[in-house]
């Protein structure tokens, strides 16, 4: 994919060369770009004539009311073209991703160290950064809260508290045979994209303007800056090449940065750009959030847990931005692997004067897991148990065993049969027993072993933004280009997307490119987050293909057979390969162009991961998918086309020849 | 006169440089001068990596290519005058426009994700290539690096996405790809096209960058201006730009002073020239101190060691600086140098308070003097130092040597000391009769135990006196809380750190390093790439 020398492959590839890349290891379609120092990121893009730069000026203060603020060192500063503060900004001063709580440049009041109070524009990045930090500023200092138990004694919240109750935790506590109960702690933990936070604007025709930005989320970013230079959305363009590294802190964190770009760009006419310095960086945006935990467990002779009070304290920061479903994915990874019959499960999403922490990796998931890890350690040191028996005796199982404390239940529940192999691959119990011998000789190191499950649900709570959308163009020469809603991070999205579409138009991955995120081509996108990039994206480009491979199908069909384009006789799993263009006689081939496609699962309930791909619900132009493998299936009789279908309980022969006949009844398909 | 122009060979091409701060970096200046926006600023303070390019310079007498990997980030340009820069985008026009060995190796491993800190893993991964690849038309390839010291080279790079296997099986698979070999003559003759013999005066806005070649030109530069900064290894100068954004005024480089970038071992000393490297400085300490590998190879990280010198840490003087624990416990001493003449102190002395040291204004460090193995040092009167015994016989009869080094910080790799910690004691007949106990990041200054150092002496080496040290150490010093370590922490570990020495060096059945430590034996490994 994108491949700088795509000629390289053969023009006429057989379908055994499209079929050889499918689930196969490819290269990240970038890397040879990547490894070149070719791959561009927003800083590297060749800058427009003109172009300021722009720094920010931060607060010292944790809580404070700014009295005065004198400019006069920052404007007579070298270089400096001028500098804005909250009240230049035209629409509204919010950068909020959920709540409208978090202003873009602080009016009035600061509410954290590190918070944005300036936007200093200079002819250089080095002129900005000096200048910015020239800001005489008076703060009549407010009292700060920087401990999240401390403003859970004040019920200083930045959203209302959560609580979850299954059974009767409390009953069901008080008669338990053994009790543990206790207060833990997390920390935070800084993203370190190892690419800082920076967005560039350029001001376009009409009051319109055009925004490079690393971000995981550049609908959103649209949408924020629209609002803050009061434009419509239609006037504002977003794209996001790639991110160098995004983990959550590109979600919605950009968004002040953004704003800053697309204010200064539209206020000065002129292309600005905001790139931040590591140390800025760190002092402005959130991190993951940091949790304290108070328990409570009730639990039998096995270990067994019988009841769970659990009330944690999460740091949210000043603002709300993403607390609210960090909080929620916290509450409802609780439980991890484990059945908690009896649950008392309390969120206090702690508002304080330090930076708004965001979403990172788990997005809450970890906090929420890590906490019923270390009860289970406890409980099996309190029995002297093995901390995997106790595990054992806990996990979901069958019926009377299998609903979460939020009510969903636990299907293909695996974790028994799992955790019994890899207890025996890993050789737990003879290494348990070496570990033991160990310690016992060693008077200074010890050693320790842990085997430790995971149950995450991937995908939004919210489900109306588990969908996606995709733009794929098929051109005259028979390449592909592919644009969909997700963003590349590294996680590869891109190369999975290219992927998808060559597998169903039966073209080789070279062929394939995908071009930036942008907002131009497919609007309204939700952020690449939940772990979903791939498979909403993926989806969508499929289902565009799918259109395009139609339309091209029922045009071919249409062709007399000594014009036909469409090579006969070749139809695996997929479409025969793309023909070259000297294959080509029909100027027709032109009209392959499908618009956006949008992909939109079947809704899940709250709290629920979101559903398998068995149960996703799509409408195809062709016959319907298989439902197992999501394969094409023949049109003629049904049968999934992919050779290595996860469907039949069959043996590989069987499977095989479920291929042959499929490809045997597609060929007549598609010769007509 | 007018300014120099500064002259970079830049990829193989011989191009000038004028008109910008002599603080500009190396990184700006490739980025936005030059458009070569392959290396990457991802930190701006020379711990990601993201920037590392190679450097090659002529060394000694015969002029020898040199090359070592740096962070461009910290690098201000008029010190690459004259010298060589490679970055990410040279590999592939070295390889005729196909990706190098090490690219494709990093493409076939799947090294990227992201991709943003792909370019500085590819040139470290290139800086060792080219160690193990001869030139072109000569034996084959030498042994290729232990995975262990693929893992070594990449210390100086961070990323985030991969959890580095891939990167470091990349570090093997590039040496089974078709060889690459640099051209290194063209490129010793390109740069020698480059040398000047003058002193390099590269000025901007009325402020001078002034690399003198010898130390009487430095001396007498020093004198007349005794507010320049002076600058080697820009790794720590470097964040006072980038990070603090202060203006330096005049610029004094060392890194064209020859003599400053030789080691001597004369009289049972080593004398390590100012402007030595890291690297330099520390293949030399461990050969006469091995004990001292481990600090070696958790100093910072390759490419600030190939640029930082121990002159600069020594004379930089921070409480937490890596060297000077250890060089105060062996008995090191600074020789200070200016137009009246020279001065040679214990190093032990130089350091007077926070930041503060014996360094008159018109002085310079000259040499850091450590003194090799006992045996061979004759003793200076009044030395109580435990090396210090004239003959090999009197050092038998003075007692065996014990000696040990530690640091402590949150990364195992490239990361500063909460506390640094370096213990050697001689013992004979079960008594302990000579002491240097010395710590960084528990005062002020480096700085040594001296109650702990009256405990120990004279005492058997037991448990009764190992509790007694223990209980003087807690006196000896005040920590500082701050964001590496709070002040118990740093009381606790360093009063445990003196229990794993008794441990290892007690008279009764002492414990290997395999049952004290952790993490002993990863940097023995590591062999020396060097």
């Amino acid at each position: 994919m994108n491949s700088p020398t795509p000629d390289a492959m053969p023009a006429e590839a057989t379908p055994a060369t499209a079929a050889a890349f499918r689930g196969q290891p490819l290269a990240h379609e970038s890397a040879h770009l990547h490894v070149a120092g070719e791959a561009t990121y927003v800083d590297d893009l060749r800058e427009l004539a003109g172009t300021a730069h722009a720094a920010l000026g931060l607060s010292d203060h944790a809580h404070a009311r700014i009295v005065a603020l004198d400019l006069e060192a920052v404007r007579a500063s070298p270089g400096v073209i001028d500098i804005l503060t909250a009240a230049d900004i035209p629409g509204a001063n919010d950068c909020g991703a959920i709540l409208h709580d978090e202003p873009i440049l602080a009016d009035g009041v600061v509410q954290y160290v590190g918070q944005p109070l300036l936007a200093v524009i200079a002819d250089r990045h080095d002129s900005a950064r000096r200048a910015a930090r020239k800001a005489r500023i008076d703060y009549a200092p407010l009292p700060a809260v920087l401990d999240p138990l401390a403003a859970r004694r004040d019920q200083a919240c930045v959203l209302p508290p959560m609580h979850l109750v299954r059974g009767a935790p409390a009953a069901r506590l008080a008669t338990a045979p053994h009790r543990l109960a206790g207060q833990w702690a997390v920390g935070g933990q800084e993203h370190f994209y190892l690419e800082g936070q920076v967005a560039y604007a350029a001001p376009r025709e009409d009051g319109c303007i055009q925004l490079w930005c690393s971000t995981q989320h550049p609908s959103e970013m649209q949408h924020t800056v629209a609002h803050a230079l009061h434009l419509a959305s239609n006037q504002v363009v977003v794209e996001t090449r790639r991110m160098g590294g995004g983990f959550g802190g590109k979600e919605s964190q950009s968004a002040l940065f953004a704003c800053v770009a697309a204010l200064a760009a539209r206020r000065f006419a002129r292309p600005v750009k905001l790139r931040l310095d590591r140390d800025d960086d760190i002092t402005i945006t959130g991190k993951r959030h940091d949790f304290h935990y108070d328990f409570d467990a009730g639990f039998d002779a096995e270990g067994r847990i019988l009841a769970l009070r659990v009330d944690m304290t999460l740091r949210a920061g000043f603002a709300a931005d993403l607390s609210g479903p960090v909080a929620t994915r916290a509450v409802c990874h609780v439980d991890n692997a484990y059945y908690l019959s009896d649950a008392d499960i309390h969120a206090f999403l702690a508002r304080t004067h330090t930076q708004s922490n965001t979403a990172f990796r788990g997005f809450g998931g970890p906090q929420g897991a890590l906490l019923i890890e270390y009860v289970i350690d406890g409980i099996a040191r309190t029995l002297g148990r093995d901390p995997l028996d106790v595990r054992r005796v806990n996990f979901y199982g069958g019926p009377g065993r299998d609903t979460t404390p939020y009510g969903q239940t636990v299907a293909d529940n695996v974790i028994l049969d799992l955790v019994a192999e890899l207890e025996a691959d890993s050789d737990y119990r003879a290494r348990r027993q070496a570990i033991a011998a160990f310690n016992a000789s060693s008077p200074v190191l010890k050693k320790g072993l842990a085997l430790t499950p995971v149950k995450f649900g991937i995908s939004f709570n919210l489900t109306h933004l588990n969908q996606a959308g995709a733009l794929v163009h098929v051109y005259t020469d028979g390449s592909v280009l592919v644009n969909h809603g997700g963003t590349e991070m590294g996680q590869g999205v891109n190369t999975k997307v290219c992927q998808i579409v060559a597998h169903t138009l039966g073209v080789p991955p070279a062929r394939v490119r995908a071009t930036a995120t942008d907002t131009s081509k497919v609007a309204n996108t939700s952020a690449t987050a939940a772990s979903t990039g791939a498979d909403l994206n993926g989806k969508a480009a499929e289902q565009a293909a799918l259109q395009i491979r139609q339309r091209l199908t029922d045009f071919a069909a249409a062709c007399p057979p000594q014009t036909s384009a469409l090579p006969t006789g070749r139809l695996p799993s997929a479409p025969p390969p793309w023909p070259s263009t000297t294959s080509c006689s029909r100027p027709t081939w032109l009209a392959c162009n499908c618009g956006p496609t949008a992909f939109m699962p079947r809704p899940a309930s709250a709290g629920m991961p979101p559903p398998s791909p068995a149960t996703l619900s799509i409408t195809s132009p062709t016959a319907p998918p298989c439902p197992r493998c999501w394969s094409i299936r023949s049109p003629a009789n049904g049968a999934c086309c992919a050779p290595t279908c996860c469907t039949t309980p069959a043996t590989r022969s069987t499977r095989r020849s479920i291929a042959a006949r499929s490809r045997a009844a597609s060929s007549r398909a598609w010769a007509g | 006169m007018d300014s120099h122009t500064i002259r970079i060979l830049l990829n193989g091409e011989a191009v000038e440089a004028a008109g910008l701060p002599p603080t500009t970096s190396l990184l700006t200046w490739l980025r936005t001068q030059r458009g070569l926006t392959g290396s990457k600023e991802g930190c701006a303070e020379g711990d990601c990596g993201a920037c590392t390019v190679v450097v090659g310079e002529l060394r000694g007498t015969e002029q020898a290519l040199h090359l070592t990997s740096v962070n461009a980030c910290i690098q201000f340009l008029p010190a690459l005058d004259g010298k060589a820069v490679f970055t990410v985008e040279y590999l592939r026009a070295q390889a005729g426009g196909a990706l190098h060995p090490v690219q494709q190796a990093m493409v076939d491993c799947h090294g990227s994700q992201c991709g943003f800190c792909t370019p500085g893993f590819v040139m470290s991964l290139w800086d060792l290539y080219n160690d193990f690849v001869p030139a072109p038309a000569t034996a084959p390839m030498a042994e290729r690096p232990s995975p262990a010291a693929v893992r070594s080279a990449l210390t100086g790079n961070l990323c985030r996405c991969t959890g580095y296997r891939p990167i470091l099986e990349a570090g093997e698979r590039m040496f089974e790809l078709p060889a690459v070999a640099l051209e290194r003559t063209a490129i010793r003759q390109a740069l020698l096209v480059l040398q000047r013999e003058d002193v390099l005066d590269y000025r901007h806005a009325g402020r001078h960058f002034l690399a003198p070649r010898s130390v009487d030109e430095l001396a007498a530069l020093r004198a007349t201006r005794p507010q320049a900064v002076l600058l080697a290894g820009c790794t720590d100068i470097g964040l006072w730009v980038n990070k603090q954004l202060r203006e330096l005024g005049d610029i004094l480089y060392l890194g064209r002073v020859e003599a400053l970038r030789t080691i001597d071992e004369t009289e049972g000393w080593l004398h390590i020239g100012a402007a030595v490297t890291l690297t330099e400085a520390f293949a030399a300490l461990t050969r006469a101190w091995p004990e001292l590998a481990e600090l070696w190879e958790r100093f910072a990280s390759p490419p600030v060691r190939n640029a930082g010198t121990l002159g600069g840490n020594v004379a930089n003087g921070s409480p937490i600086g890596d060297s000077m624990p250890a060089l105060i416990a062996i008995g090191a001493r600074v020789v200070l140098r200016s137009v009246r003449g020279a001065r040679e102190l214990a190093l032990e002395d130089f350091y007077l308070d926070y930041m503060n040291k014996d360094l008159a204004a018109d002085e310079f460090v000259e040499t850091v003097k450590v003194p090799l193995r006992p045996g061979a040092v004759r003793a200076a009167p009044g030395d109580s130092s435990p090396h210090a015994s004239a003959a090999t016989d009197k050092g038998k009869r003075e007692g065996a040597l014990h000696f040990r080094c530690w640091k402590l910080s949150k990364r195992f790799d490239s990361d500063i000391s909460a506390l640094c910690a370096t213990f050697a004691i001689r013992v004979r007949d079960g008594i302990v009769v000579a002491a240097r106990v010395a710590f960084g990041g528990m005062a002020a200054t480096p700085r040594r135990a001296a109650q702990t150092e009256a405990a120990l002496l004279g005492q058997p080496w037991d448990a009764a006196t190992l509790a007694r040290a223990q209980a003087a150490l807690a006196a000896d010093y005040t920590p500082l809380d701050d964001l590496r370590a709070s002040a118990a922490y740093r009381r606790r570990a360093a009063a445990n750190l003196l229990q794993r020495f008794h441990l290892e060096t007690r008279p009764e059945a002492p414990l290997p390093a395999q049952q004290t430590r952790a993490f002993a034996g990863v940097a023995d490994k590591r062999e020396a790439i060097r």
